[in-house]
């Protein structure tokens, strides 16, 4: 969907026109279902947020305003409010800590399969363990595949700051990796 | 792994080399062999981005976007459907509100209607009553728990912005709203309810770090950013009730009026100049600027001027007046030499050796320009002027 078309959409469900606002969901949907999954790591829970975020984007839509940005970037600010007020009223700040994922232990006969999914499940918990900014560029750097500049305009931030981030958020995820004992370029030569 | 120092040298290098990496232009080995003295943090880096780019996620079920759909679209055209749209004046709706809830709670039959409002925003046509009903739970909080209402206030304040920032409607009223009712949890708060204070705060700050204040607004996000923050001791500051940047500077006011007459006169003038304002962002205020004019032959006359002084974003209104009078015999001219700001004022002295005339004259007083302090309550001004013979009674006023 072009960004013309967008906006007639948006023109149209901020009028009410259910059809318009359906539109704009099917486009968006799986997209912040995934943004979701990946920063809460569990399917149930980003269904229930990608839910409420849209519901609050209708709720909010007769006040929105189209400051230039694609309508995508007010969904993920949605979304990103969601999940860190899922973390704050389950207890949770999504801040950096020092939290050691679990050690997986490593035989020289494990199959790989395993070994790549342990690796795999380790990343995700990672990358929860981020913090809220970190996890956001991640997400829409490396999974998403959004370049640097697009990330800064979803994230309302320059490009510098982004690639701090995104610097801080990988040497993060490397070391918590390295202390799970995963061996990534191993991981990676079994994914090629 | 290494622990090198982040720099944005580094942090552009990194990009560069992901951007080329990511689009499958070059391949980890050569971006090593190419960057050997930073090959050993690039590697991990680099290798974190490709494994993080091979994660795939679940599609949300078609059953459950279809189900999501059905009541977006529900959702939908429910709010297409025109509402009755209430306007009231918000204070006027507090205080109706306040009235509401006192007589339904006198009849018993209130709750739902406070409940309802529970889940309101600023703008909502309920949204009074819960303001209202907050209001009423302070007062008639018991001794030692109002700082528990309070801070159930203030997270109430916190869970608007929250929702208000996702809708993209934060305003200032909404940080000031946010400000007030934690600047009153901390000051509140005794020892026991303080940690709960403290953790509250720290949400606070979690919360703003997330949030886009609105443009006009930056000052008051800073003002909730610091009295929020921890002091080196572990304690928070104890915050004025008034965020800073809403707070108003005293400037006192300048006037600079001479008295130039003839003919010769003893004119007693007095200038008193009174503001009123209050501390809740009154954006007008009224000053009225007396002149007495005293004519020992004549007697005295009294023209007043209201002076209305408009609030400017500064807060430092600026009062103009243009008095007008008739005075028969004398040209007073009315400059006072400068002030600096204390009244009352002293005494000016005339050239000695002026002839009075009968020869009635329209007075023509000059325009004061004066700024007045807002927060100053009343201001007077006194210019006494004694010089010469009294004026002859003039032919006519």
């Amino acid at each position: 969907m072009d960004r013309v078309e967008e906006k007639k959409l948006l023109q149209l469900a901020q009028r009410g026109n259910a059809d318009a606002f359906s539109a704009l969901y099917q486009t968006h949907v799986q997209t912040i279902f995934r943004y979701v999954y990946h920063r809460v790591n569990n399917v149930q829970l980003a269904e229930d947020l990608t839910g409420d975020v849209f519901t609050r984007a209708l709720s909010g839509l007769a006040n929105y305003q189209d400051l230039g940005k694609p309508f995508i970037a007010w969904l993920y600010s949605i979304a990103h409010a969601r999940v860190v007020d899922y973390y704050r009223r389950a207890g949770r700040q999504t801040d950096e800590s020092d939290e050691v994922i679990e050690r997986i232990p490593v035989t020289p006969d494990m199959d790989e399969g395993i070994l790549r999914r342990q690796a795999i499940k380790a990343l995700r918990e990672a990358i929860t363990g981020l913090t809220g900014e970190q996890q956001q560029v991640v997400v829409l750097r490396f999974i998403e595949g959004y370049r640097i500049e697009h990330v800064a305009e979803v994230m309302g931030k320059n490009a510098n700051a982004i690639k701090a981030l995104q610097h801080r958020a990988l040497r993060s995820l490397a070391s918590r990796l390295e202390r799970a004992g995963l061996d990534i370029a191993a991981i990676l030569s079994g994914l090629s | 792994m290494n622990e090198t120092p982040f720099s944005s040298e580094l942090d552009t290098l990194v990009e560069a080399c992901l951007d080329a990496l990511l689009r499958g232009e070059i391949t980890l080995e050569q971006v090593l062999q190419r960057y050997p003295q930073h090959a050993a943090d690039l590697k991990p880096l680099l290798q974190m981005a490709l494994l993080t780019s091979r994660l795939k996620a679940p599609q949300m079920s078609a059953e459950r976007v279809q189900a999501l759909d059905k009541r977006l679209r529900a959702q939908a055209n429910k709010t297409s459907q025109p509402q009755p749209k209430i306007v009231i004046w918000q204070p006027l709706a507090r205080l109706a509100a306040a009235v509401v809830i006192v007589a339904l709670l006198a009849f018993g039959s209130g709750a739902g209607l406070v409940s309802a409002s529970t889940d309101t925003l600023p703008g909502d046509a309920l949204y009074p009553v819960k303001r209202a009903w907050e209001s009423a739970r302070v007062t008639f909080a018991p001794a030692g728990q109002q700082d528990d209402v309070w801070l159930e206030i203030a997270r109430t304040r916190l869970a608007e912005c929250i929702v208000l920032n996702e809708q993209q409607r934060l305003n200032e009223q909404a940080l000031i709203d946010l400000y007030t009712a934690t600047a009153q949890a901390i000051r509140t708060a005794d020892t026991t309810t303080m940690s709960e204070v403290i953790v509250y705060a720290q949400e606070v700050q979690v919360t703003m770090a997330t949030i886009t204040p609105p443009p006009n607004a930056q000052l008051l996000y800073n003002d909730v950013w610091v009295m929020t923050t921890l002091k080196p001791d572990g304690t928070l500051p104890i915050p004025p009730e008034v965020p800073p940047s809403q707070q108003v500077d005293i400037i006192a006011p300048t006037l600079t009026p001479t008295i130039v007459l003839t003919p010769e006169a003893t004119v007693e003038v007095t200038i008193e100049v009174t503001a009123e304002v209050t501390d809740e962002a009154t954006q007008e205020a009224t000053v009225e600027l007396t002149v007495e004019i005293t004519d020992e032959a004549e007697g005295t006359r009294t023209p007043r001027i209201p002076v209305t002084a408009t609030r400017t974003p500064t807060f430092t209104p600026t009062a103009t007046a243009t008095p007008t009078g008739t005075l028969p015999s004398a040209t007073p001219t009315l400059t006072p030499p400068p002030i600096g700001g204390q009244p009352p004022f002293g005494f000016v002295t005339l050239p000695p050796n002026v002839t009075a005339t009968n020869v009635p004259q329209t007075p023509v007083f000059p325009t004061i320009d004066a700024t007045v302090p807002i927060r100053d309550t009343q201001r007077a001004v006194y210019l006494t002027q004694t010089a010469g013979p009294p004026l002859m009674t003039p032919s006519s006023p």
